[in-house]
């Protein structure tokens, strides 16, 4: 790649206000860390953005939240921005679907180097280090879709940059001839599309163990000619991680606290001195796994490894799942009760969960409405998961094993 | 198992009871109230069980009169036929363990009775197959007042195990899976109040979400700081634009007042210059310019006269020097020939070399030497043999010499006689003591030898007399002889030839045993012979061997040690005697070698001696000095030859120098003819030699062109400088030419005649320009008093036409503004960072991100909970929906059975008895398809139920092989008559077609009927109040005689 001409920080889903979640107990130790990510994982966007000397920083989409942002997050940004300022760095802002709106009273306290982009303020031209300008787009609203008819054909001899949020389809964006698109609204990094390139930067802070591993920000580099080279910056202050057991059925509880020595070990190394909150998820058969499949199990195990000292690396063992086991054939074919609760489960994951078969456990009154409803939203998201736990659970009582 | 019998003494009420042939079916056991029914149950289960006192109400119930009481029973089992007898014991308190003693002894053995108490209790309960107590008493024991126990299944532990056997279908009670499932569920979630973990965390949800509502309220006013922050900097930046455009009107009027003379000067300069009017404007530079024209001019006149003179002084010396043609013609011959001076050189130095060495060798070869050479080279060939005898005889002396120098000195050494005679001593020596040391391991040998046969004499000497066995044999054989020989005699009075062939075998026999016994004697007794006779042959070998080593012994002197280590001492000894002796007869052999070289090296000297005397004869012979030696005579002739040598040498230098002479004349010819042509005369000595002249020439000739080369040098710079001189003469014309040409084109632009005063005009030019100074001056210092303030024109606006009373006025009111304006700014920016501190207190404040990460923990748990709540009702309703199935397809066999038992009782009223599968609880179902629960039936009605129930789980056991004696007190009391008799129906068929032994205890009489016409056996109780009557006087009676 020649010399670039426009070099910036691209980043996305800052979520200043987003707490972390997925956690039943947090440590004490862990506390400061975990309110103070999302703002310390911004912070390195920022600085990095600074000793990377790039030209600007393209910011697409849910860095706030209209409904949600107070003082804090504002003034933190207010600060940030400042910063590149100073240096002369642009920030090419495209607002995403919770991001306040381009009529914003407190827009004001930004300093003008910032770039609200959508509607019709979404153009805007940046001066390359060549003399040439460079084209920014960005969305036309803050629909969490783009597409491809709000974004006209980009002039061939410049280069252009479409900044956007949302999903998106990789052959609709392809022939707009856009040099980078810069994509946001998709948490994981991702570059779904290497010509033109089409990618989206992720969020530089997992909230959640779904969102485990290293998160950041891209660095992009753009040279005459128009090539694209994106370099990833590691910027979460706090790692989730979710580590994957397959144990044998010989495996013995010795065993499995050595596999897990041995991974977390590893996920030590690569949190690099960040805290890391660890998820298990482990699968295979044998007792050992179904034993897992039991509270009490899971919650003894949790208590052991958070016991342990790993030598002043800040490790949290957040949860342990055990994936529901498969269960051998003929057990299906028994003539016991154990043998038609499994048919009649096969029967429910064809047919799916009805409210009426939890309706009559619930109280009356407006606890029960209550945890109705929300019954309802958790049935909606993994159907035939609950199904796969509820079997667990019937084996688990029927086979003697729990009773 | 069954009873075949039963005795107890001492038990309660009971004072002696024995029941014996019981009957293997329906036995029957009646009498009259407080006969002991109930209390021969309670043995009956204590028997096999043991005592149950588990309060001390039944401590003091149980009556034991003696404080012991011991029960007996015989019992058949498909192993065998077994008592048991029980010792049952009071302790003296409750809490106190009463010690009870069983033994179970099988009967028709010849096996030990086990008597320890442990084991007795561990064979008991193989006989009872493992049923424990609880099912026993529940199940096969029980009386009319337990039979309703069983109604209570949750409340007991038996009750539970009995009710759990009865509807367990699967691995597990899924009654008890639905126990799990619910007290799960209702943990998270009662389905009645408001208790569980769910409304707990909903709970503790919405108190979080309140306080976060009250933070988000304190925080929200940010948004109303930021608005008034904005007003502020709104009417800061006003307020900062007025104030800035009074301090600029200030600033100029301050400026107006201090540059008011700079303004005045400037006027006045103004005013003057206007005064003076047209004035030729000549520049100091126009006019500075003719001037230096002028000035040029001048100067170029007189550079071009001095140029002059120069020239002419240049033409004159150029006119005098004196210049040779011909040589200047004939230069680069010149250069030529003396360019090939050093080759002349170096042939004149080569013959002057060439000469002095002929000059130098030529003394040194002189005639004599010449001839003395040839006198030399004709002799030698005859000196030779003689030389090379002398030479011989000298080098077989110098080998004698070496020879005799390379033996060594023999030093002085002991005799080889004397070394001998020792060495044979000490040889001797050796060998004795090494015979004494086998003598010794002999000795050793032989003693043990002895002690082995010692041994074995003793082991034969012991068996010289036979061994029991043996003796047994033989005389078992010899009276087995002596008898058959008498059974023979015996014998033959009946039959002649049997008795007689007996006879002769049992007199063989005897025969055989004697001779058995004596040849064992005999074999003995030779071996004991054979071991006497090699102790005595060793007892003399150890005599011959000690005196052997007495005789050696004196041979050794005392206090040398062991044997062995004089032996090494003598080894070492002899080793170094003959190593003296070896060097001895080395010694020897040099001595004769030494003898030898001193004999050839005075053979060698008279062979020398003559061999020299042949060479003097030799030299004499040839007329040489005697004194030479063949080396002086062969230095000799080696000079002779160099002489010689040089000689021929000397002759070729002579030539080679008169070579190189003609070289150099031929060259001093070429000289000669270039001096004639450029007429140079030199004049050279004759006495020189050729080399020499012709460099002298050279010289001459060099130093004439090198002068003459020096003329034309000068000749040719005179020439250069005349021209250069020309050249710039001419270019000072042409300057001056140039500057008259300038001079009158500026007078012409000046518009002057070239008769005008310059200076004049010059004058008045400066003071016009004088006054423009001053202008531009004053006019620049009042441009940079204005730098930064204002624009020149608004000074001078402020200036023209204002007094300076006015501008001090204007100035004043402007300072007061500007105070006024001040004060307001700094109101409003304290009120701003007011604000902005207050922003930055919210904006630090954490507790909104505290709340919402604990609301995410607790919504965390939420979701968990309720997802296991889910899994859980979900389970339940699965499982409840396989529950009603069961209940309708799939009773247990159990239960079935026991359908047809009341059916039977109740002659068709109740037709199936079934469980529900979630709770611990009996159902009924009449002949009109009504369900009933057992609670809602009649006594009447339940306890038919209940026997039923105990009769399948009693079919049930034994279909497991469990078949134990069932005990029923009184349980059809309550019977109607029909329903009494188709039990006692249902009793009689179920006791034989099952194999089971059934004891009913039953005080009824028309019951007792009923089982008679039915064949059962029954037999009547003892009345056991007689019985402790008659035991109480018999107590009594001895009470009063120990009283006696």
């Amino acid at each position: 790649m020649a010399t670039p001409v426009f070099k910036c920080i691209h980043a996305a889903d800052l979520h200043l206000e987003q707490v972390c979640t997925g956690f039943d107990q947090i440590p004490i130790d862990f506390l400061d860390p975990l309110i103070d990510a999302p703002y310390l994982a911004a912070e390195s966007i920022f600085t990095a953005a600074l000793n990377e000397e790039v030209d600007a920083v393209l910011l697409t989409g849910d860095v706030l939240s209209s409904g949600e942002y107070g003082p804090r997050s504002l003034m933190f940004l207010v600060e940030q921005t400042e910063r590149l300022a100073a240096r002369g760095i642009s920030v090419y802002w495209a607002l995403g679907g919770s991001d306040p709106p381009l009529r914003w009273p407190s827009a004001a306290l930004f300093p003008e180097t910032v770039h609200r982009l959508v509607g019709k303020y979404r153009e805007v031209f940046h001066p390359l280090k060549n003399g040439q300008q460079l084209r920014l787009l960005g969305p036309a609203d803050q629909k969490s879709t783009v597409r491809s008819s709000d974004y006209p054909t980009a002039a061939d001899a410049q280069i252009s940059i479409a900044l956007g949020y949302g999903t998106a389809s990789q052959q609709a964006l392809a022939k707009l001839d856009y040099h980078y698109w810069a994509l946001g609204g998709v948490h994981l990094r991702e570059t779904f599309s290497r010509n033109p390139t089409m990618h989206y930067a992720g969020t530089p802070q997992g909230r959640s163990p779904a969102e485990s591993g290293p998160r950041g920000c891209t660095l992009v580099e753009i040279d005459s000619e128009g090539l694209v080279q994106t370099s990833p910056i590691v910027t979460d202050a706090v790692r989730w991680n979710t580590f994957s057991l397959s144990l044998d059925p010989d495996t013995s509880q010795e065993s499995l606290y050595g596999m897990i020595q041995s991974q977390i070990a590893r996920g030590i190394v690569d949190a690099a001195s960040r805290p890391l909150l660890a998820t298990w998820n482990i699968a295979g058969s044998g007792s050992l796994v179904r034993s897992l499949q039991k509270a009490d199990a899971k919650k003894k195990l949790l208590e052991d490894l958070n016991a342990v000292d790993y030598g002043g690396a800040s490790v949290w063992h957040v949860a342990v799942e055990a994936q529901p086991a498969e269960y051998p054939a003929a057990w299906y074919e028994e003539e016991t009760i154990l043998g038609e609760f499994l048919r009649s489960l096969r029967q429910l994951q064809n047919e799916g969960i009805d409210s009426s078969d939890w309706e009559k456990y619930l109280p009356c009154g407006n606890l029960g409405a209550q945890v109705a409803a929300r019954l309802k939203s958790e049935q909606n998201s993994d159907s035939s998961l609950a199904i796969k736990r509820a079997a667990d659970l019937g084996v688990h009582l029927l086979s003697g094993e729990d009773v | 198992m069954q009873l075949h019998s039963l005795s107890l003494t001492d038990f309660a009420g009971w004072k002696h009871l024995s029941l014996g042939n019981l009957s293997g079916c329906l036995n029957v056991l009646h009498g009259p109230n407080e006969v002991g029914k109930t209390t021969l149950l309670r043995f009956l289960r204590e028997m096999f069980y043991g005592q149950v006192l588990a309060r001390e109400e039944d401590l003091r119930s149980f009556l034991l009169p003696r404080g012991r009481c011991v029960g007996i029973c015989d019992v058949e089992t498909p192993t065998g036929r077994y008592r048991v007898e029980r010792t049952f014991c009071l302790p003296k308190s409750f809490g106190v363990k009463a010690v009870e003693h069983v033994a179970v002894e099988r009967l028709e053995t010849d096996d030990v009775v086990q008597q320890d108490s442990s084991q007795g209790v561990a064979t008991l309960q193989v006989l009872l197959s493992g049923v424990d107590e609880a099912i026993y008493r529940n199940v096969f024991a029980f009386g009319i007042d337990e039979i309703e126990r069983l109604a209570l299944l949750g409340q007991t532990e038996a009750g539970s195990y009995l009710y759990d056997l009865s509807a367990g279908v699967d691995r597990v009670s899924l009654a008890a899976v639905f126990r799990a499932l619910r007290i799960e569920r209702e943990s998270l979630l009662d389905p009645v109040g408001d208790r569980g973990e769910i409304p707990h965390l909903l709970a503790q949800e919405a108190t979080v979400v309140q306080q976060l509502e009250v933070v988000a309220e304190e925080q929200g006013r940010y948004r109303r700081i930021l608005s008034d922050r904005s007003r502020l900097e709104t009417k800061i930046e006003k307020l900062l634009a007025v104030n800035e455009s009074h301090r600029n009107r200030l600033r100029v009027a301050d400026l107006a007042a201090t540059v008011r003379p700079i303004w005045e000067t400037m006027q006045q300069a103004k005013a003057a210059f206007d005064a003076m009017g047209l004035v030729v404007n000549v520049s100091d530079e126009a006019l500075a310019r003719l001037q230096q024209v002028a000035s040029k001019k001048v100067e170029f006149r007189q550079r071009i006269g001095q140029l002059g003179k120069r020239l002419e002084k240049a033409k004159l010396s150029l006119a005098e020097t004196p210049l040779r043609k011909a040589l200047i013609k004939n230069g680069p011959h010149l250069d030529a020939l003396l360019g090939q001076r050093d080759w002349v050189e170096s042939r004149v130095a080569q013959i002057d070399r060439l000469q002095k060495t002929v000059a130098a060798e030529q003394p040194q070869i002189e005639a004599e030497t010449l001839q003395l050479g040839q006198q030399l080279r004709g002799a030698i060939p005859r000196l030779r043999p003689a030389a090379r005898g002398l030479k011989k005889a000298r080098v077989e002396i110098r080998t004698a010499e070496a020879r005799a120098l390379g033996i060594p000195t023999v030093p002085e050494r002991a005799s080889a006689e004397h070394l001998t005679e020792e060495l044979a001593a000490v040889d001797k020596l050796c060998s004795d003591l090494r015979r004494r040391i086998q003598l010794d391991q002999r000795r050793q040998r032989l003693n043990d030898t002895k002690q082995e046969l010692d041994l074995q004499r003793e082991g034969l000497l012991d068996e010289k007399v036979l061994s029991p066995r043996v003796l047994l044999v033989s005389g078992g054989i010899f009276s087995f002889g002596v008898m058959l020989a008498f059974s023979g005699i015996f014998l033959l009075s009946l039959a002649s030839v049997g008795g007689a062939l007996l006879t002769l075998v049992g007199i063989a026999g005897s025969v055989a045993g004697g001779c058995l016994k004596r040849s064992l004697g005999q074999a003995q007794q030779r071996e004991w012979e054979a071991v006497q006779r090699q102790t005595d042959l060793l007892a003399a070998q150890r005599h011959d061997a000690e005196a052997e080593c007495r005789e050696l012994d004196l041979l050794f002197a005392e206090g040398r040690g062991p044997f062995a280590v004089q032996l090494r001492e003598l080894d070492k000894r002899k080793i170094q005697l003959q190593q003296q002796l070896s060097e001895q007869e080395a010694n020897a052999e040099t001595v004769s070698k030494a003898d030898a070289a001193a004999d050839a090296l005075q053979t060698a000297k008279a062979a020398y001696r003559e061999a020299r005397q042949t060479w003097y004869r030799a030299l004499h012979a040839e007329g040489l000095p005697a004194k030479l030696s063949p080396a002086a005579v062969r230095r000799l002739a080696a000079r002779c030859r160099e002489e010689s040598e040089i000689a021929d040498r000397t002759n070729l230098l002579r030539t080679e120098t008169d070579s190189r002479v003609a070289e150099l004349d031929r060259f001093l010819a070429k000289i000669d003819a270039l001096l004639e042509l450029a007429r140079v005369e030199v004049v050279i000595d004759e006495n020189l030699s050729v080399g020499h002249r012709l460099l002298a020439m050279m010289d001459a000739l060099e130093s004439a062109w090198q002068s003459q080369q020096i003329l034309v040098a000068d000749f040719r710079r005179l020439r250069g400088e005349r021209w250069g001189l020309e050249r710039r003469i001419r270019r000072c014309f042409r300057h001056l030419q140039r500057l008259d040409e300038q001079q009158s084109q500026d007078l012409e632009d000046l518009g002057l005649s070239a008769d005008e005063d310059l200076e004049k005009i010059a004058l008045r030019s400066a003071e016009a320009s004088a006054h423009q100074a001053t202008i531009s001056n004053q006019h620049s210092r009042l441009v940079a008093a204005c730098d930064g303030i204002c624009d020149l024109e608004t000074l001078q606006k402020e200036l023209d036409g204002v007094t300076e009373e006015q501008l001090d006025a204007e100035r004043l009111q402007l300072e007061k503004r500007c105070v006024a304006n001040d004060e307001k700014l700094l109101e409003y920016t304290e009120q701003r960072g007011r604000l902005g501190e207050q922003l930055l207190n919210l904006a630090s404040d954490r507790r909104d991100l505290k709340l919402q990460l604990e609301l995410t923990r607790i919504r965390h748990r939420i979701s968990q909970s309720i997802s296991r709540w889910l899994d859980l009702a979900c389970t339940s309703q699965l499982l409840d929906s396989i529950r009603r199935c069961y209940e309708q397809q799939r009773q247990p066999a159990a239960l079935q059975e026991a359908s047809l038992y009341l059916e039977r009782i109740t002659e068709g009223r109740y037709r199936r008895i079934w469980t529900r599968l979630d709770e611990e609880t009996l159902c009924v179902e009449n002949a009109e398809g009504h369900h009933k629960s057992v609670a809602a039936l009649s006594r009447g009605t339940r306890e038919p139920l209940m026997l039923a129930l105990r009769l399948a789980l009693v079919s049930q056991y034994a279909r497991r092989g469990i078949r134990l004696p069932i005990i029923l007190d009184e349980v059809l009391v309550h019977f109607d008559v029909r329903r009494g008799r188709a039990a006692a129906e249902l009793l009689k068929d179920f006791a034989s077609a099952g194999g089971h032994q059934i004891f009913m205890l039953t005080c009824h009489k028309h019951l007792v009927s009923l089982f008679t016409e039915l064949g059962a056996d029954v037999r009547m109780l003892p009345d056991v109040h007689a019985q402790g009557k008659a035991g109480d006087k018999k107590q009594n009676s001895k009470a009063q005689s120990q009283a006696a």
